[in-house]
């Protein structure tokens, strides 16, 4: 599924070392999510909600922020008008396991990068990373 | 003797009168009679006594042949019509026989009850269990045995027994009905829950999926980090198995496998009901609050059929909040003891009962639902009920309803 060669890559890249936030409720996943990005030469920190990261000082830190949208407390797309607000321009990577109409689209129009859709191959969150580092 | 004395002779009409009160009684009733000659067990008991042995109880739960040798020497002396007609093949000589003929294995113990209560001086033991016609044909009876004073002086004693085999076939056939129906909720509630339980189990797929990815770009690397890989792939063991639980949770759901009680933890049971309730909740934007007591005494229930009732009771509340602002949307399951009865309540902020429906709430085919079949909470009801337990609805102090059900504590 990945070359060696993408991977020698994404540690040459500019964005090694840099910090991605990621929140989501499902313990689980946010390890593996944590354990993937920390696998491609990046920083990582995870959040069991956005309150917690919110509450954090990692905000203003973070090159991206991956969240779930749905979550106990503030929403993924609440996190990020939360943001905007705050003038955080941190790109945003959605990821959801719910398939509701109409969901993609408020996610993009409250400014996320790209919405993924659970189980998503790790492949489409890293070219997602790497466009959210791009920017 | 007859003659001389007037009270004698009073008093001898009095005996006659009663004995034949007694004779037409013993013959009249339908109910199966049976007079006994139990003489040679108390010589048997007397003889126990002698070797020291005073606890009859432990004795008789040892001794299975002891048992079955005082039936033996147990006399049916005499049967009135109607055992002849349920015991017999018409003839009721052929029924005065020793009693162990009429006695299975099975209800030992009831004749060995019934010599207990004797000798402890009580008036009557009654139980259900089981007997044998001379045909050999085991039945379902209702047994009394009375130890009148006086009777039993001389060694005799009566019992009655009711052929009750009709009433447990009908309500063995009842529960098995009963069974059926809760299953068919069960896998119509399951149905509904699709959708959450597809996410329960997707969350574990992507989490191994995704550390699977990660260990390779581990191993990809020019120096391959081991240390990494080795956490990782204990990762994906642990998410894995994660998966094969809900899986058998669901399996355990929608399987037939006739109930059974055991003792189970109340907690426990609603623990697991969160399982199929957890993405409901989250999909309806609804707060989950869990008040568990601690060190509740268990109940005796089928553990899948309590699970469904939790189940059945939350997937209501959530549904009843539909018109309540999210932020508003509450569950709360708590669980308490009063009483010698656990309590366990589902609580919600929807809308609350409407006063108009209060009493037709656990009926069947009651519903104020567009889509609703009305058998959910006559089932939930079925289900308690069959195991000692009750349920009941109010509004809260808050405006929405609660739903509660207790079943008794196991000793």
């Amino acid at each position: 599924m990945i070359s060696s060669g993408r991977v020698g890559a994404d540690i040459a890249g500019v964005a090694e070392g840099s910090l991605i936030s990621i929140i989501d409720d499902d313990e689980s996943l946010r390890t593996a999510l944590v354990g993937l990005v920390r696998s491609l030469g990046y920083r990582a920190s995870g959040f069991a909600n956005a309150e917690d990261f919110l509450a954090s000082d990692q905000a203003g830190a973070s090159a991206a922020i991956v969240t779930d949208i749905q979550m106990p407390g503030l929403s993924g797309i609440e996190l990020r008008e939360r943001l905007t607000a705050d003038g955080c321009a941190a790109p945003v990577i959605m990821i959801t396991a719910r398939a509701e109409p109409g969901l993609r689209e408020r996610a993009f129009a409250s400014g996320a990068l790209c919405v993924l859709r659970k189980p998503f191959a790790a492949e489409a969150l890293i070219d997602c990373l790497e466009r959210a580092l791009a920017k | 003797m007859s003659g001389g004395d007037p009270s004698k002779q009073s008093a001898e009409e009095a005996l006659r009168e009663s004995e034949y009160r007694y004779r037409n009684l013993f013959q009249a009733m339908a109910a199966s009679f049976w007079e006994l000659d139990f003489t040679p067990v108390g010589g048997m008991l007397r003889g126990l006594r002698k070797q020291g042995i005073a606890d009859f109880a432990a004795y008789f739960a040892d001794n299975p042949a002891f048992v079955r040798q005082m039936m033996h020497v147990t006399r049916v002396i005499d049967v009135n019509d109607q055992t002849v007609a349920l015991f017999g093949n018409g003839d009721k000589a052929e029924l005065l026989q020793p009693l162990d003929v009429y006695w299975p294995e099975e209800s030992n113990h009831v004749y060995a009850a019934s010599v207990l209560a004797a000798v402890s001086g009580r008036p009557s033991y009654a139980t259900e269990t089981k007997l044998r016609k001379l045909n050999g044909e085991v039945f379902d009876a209702l047994f009394t045995a009375c130890f009148a004073p006086e009777a039993v002086a001389n060694g005799k004693l009566l019992i009655g027994v009711i052929d009750i085999s009709e009433r447990v076939r009908a309500q063995a056939m009842l529960r098995q009905v009963q069974a059926e129906f809760a299953h068919e909720a069960r896998v119509s509630m399951l149905g509904e829950l699709t959708a959450s339980i597809a996410h329960e189990v997707n969350q574990p797929l992507a989490a191994i999926a995704t550390n699977a990815s990660a260990g390779l770009r581990w191993l990809n690397r020019p120096e391959p980090n081991l240390d990494e890989v080795r956490v990782l792939t204990q990762r994906i063991i642990a998410d894995a198995q994660r998966a094969a639980d809900i899986i058998s949770r669901v399996r355990a759901m929608a399987g037939h496998k006739a109930p059974e009680s055991a003792p189970i933890s109340i907690n426990s049971v609603v623990e697991e009901a969160t399982l199929f309730l957890a993405h409901e909740l989250e999909s309806h934007s609804v707060a989950l609050t869990l008040q568990l007591a601690k060190d509740l005494p268990p109940v005796l229930a089928d553990r899948i059929q309590l699970q469904q009732v939790v189940v059945n009771l939350a997937v209501n509340a959530v549904q009843a909040m539909s018109q309540t602002p999210t932020k508003r949307r509450r569950l709360a399951l708590c669980t308490g003891l009063h009483d010698g009865r656990v309590h366990v309540a589902i609580e919600d902020t929807g809308p609350g009962i409407d006063a108009a429906h209060q009493p037709r709430l656990f009926e069947s085919f009651f519903t104020t639902k567009s889509n609703g079949m009305g058998m959910g909470l006559p089932i939930c009801r079925s289900i308690l009920e069959t195991y000692g337990g009750a349920i009941s609805a109010r509004n809260a102090e808050s405006g929405g309803a609660v739903f509660s059900f207790t079943l008794p504590a196991a000793h």
